[in-house]
């Protein structure tokens, strides 16, 4: 009986499967599947590495600034200096923390700027802090339509400059540090309680 | 397409065959004897070459670090459907109502797929595995992931279950 019963399963498998067709371009499926995973793989690896990417460069562009900071440099407000700011938005802006975006330009200087959906974004007319750690060393106000704009010292700490606040296309407010003191391994700006943290030597 | 299915002839039994050395090679071996195995267990020819290509997809990524790659093929199968059961048990009884491939299946044999259809999915692979690829305990049990003392069960459990609806 058993055996009866396993013979006619034997059979119904086998008339059930010798029903099955199969594609002519399975094989083609099977690449187009196998390059859309690679497709989908190397998108997510992408985004790392330019995270990675990204961060390691902000922190080379903090450290190379903090050699620079004699800077009394007080970016200009002219025409000729609104051209080379959008030839240097080459790079991405990649995002950090506090809701910020920071740009790496060719001249070492490095922009930040708020997102569209940062929501305490630079207004003109508001204020901007520069923190050293917990201690802020200075308060910048952002007078509306200002190009240039310097800010305060603590005793004897820091001198920074952030300079060219100005409303640029779209939804962002961008603000460039022309100076990054070299004694300090990391600086956070705050704009309007929005922190972020940038190290020197990279972001950890 | 059906010529290497003749007679007693399974897909996972027989003597040792050479491990392919593609992904091509294996796709040529085992593709159709795949979806064979995937539409035993499914019910559903449209399903069962989605999963085995999606097998396949996945097995490449896999290539080289497999030492086997056909019992990894048939888990990665066997596995599939389970999830494609779990997760589209409505579609599956849709499909399978739907497949016209059916009518050229005897009566009395498609009363006992119906049968074996209505068994959990567990008893039905240990089934198929057991009586169509004609696969071991051993290798059933590598191939579902369990124990071969589960296997046994299965095919024991199966078995009365079909021998009850053929004698009601």
């Amino acid at each position: 009986m058993s055996a009866d019963l396993e013979t006619r399963l034997r059979d119904a498998f086998t008339a059930r499967a010798a029903t099955t067709t199969t594609a002519s371009d399975a094989w083609a499926r099977v690449n187009r599947r196998v390059a859309r995973h690679d497709q989908r793989r190397s998108v997510v690896l992408r985004s790392v590495a330019a995270a990675v990417i990204g961060i390691l460069v902000v922190g080379g562009g903090v450290a190379l600034l903090g050699g620079n900071h004699s800077s009394n440099t007080v970016a200009t407000g002219s025409a000729a200096s609104k051209s080379e700011s959008a030839a240097d938005a080459a790079g991405p802006f990649l995002p950090v923390d506090g809701g910020l975006e920071v740009q790496q330009n060719a001249d070492g200087t490095i922009v930040v700027r708020l997102g569209s959906t940062t929501t305490a974004p630079v207004h003109p007319g508001g204020t901007s802090a520069a923190i050293n750690g917990d201690t802020v060393f200075g308060v910048v106000p952002a007078a509306a339509g200002s190009v240039q704009v310097t800010a305060a010292t603590g005793p004897g700490i820091i001198k920074m400059v952030v300079a060219d606040l100005a409303p640029t296309s779209g939804p962002y407010r961008t603000f460039r540090i022309a100076g990054f003191p070299s004694t300090v391994d990391s600086v956070t700006i705050s704009v309007d309680g929005v922190p972020t943290v940038v190290q020197r030597g990279g972001n950890r | 397409m059906a010529g290497d299915m003749s007679g007693t002839t399974v897909a996972g039994s027989g003597p040792e065959q050479p491990i392919p050395a593609t992904l091509e090679q294996l796709f040529i071996d085992r593709y159709a004897a795949m979806v064979r195995l995937a539409q035993l267990l499914t019910g559903s020819n449209l399903a069962a070459e989605d999963l085995v290509q999606d097998s396949f997809a996945r097995m490449q990524r896999m290539w080289g670090r497999v030492d086997d790659p056909v019992p990894y093929l048939r888990a990665a199968v066997v596995n599939a459907c389970r999830s494609w059961h779990r997760s589209r048990r409505r579609e599956c009884r849709r499909l399978r109502a739907a497949a016209p491939t059916e009518d050229q299946v005897a009566l009395g044999a498609r009363e006992l797929l119906d049968a074996v259809d209505r068994l959990p999915h567990g008893q039905r692979t240990a089934l198929v595995l057991r009586f169509y690829e004609g696969l071991s305990e051993a290798q059933i049990a590598k191939a579902m992931g369990c124990r071969p003392g589960t296997v046994k069960s299965h095919v024991h459990r199966g078995l009365a279950a079909l021998r009850e609806v053929i004698e009601r």
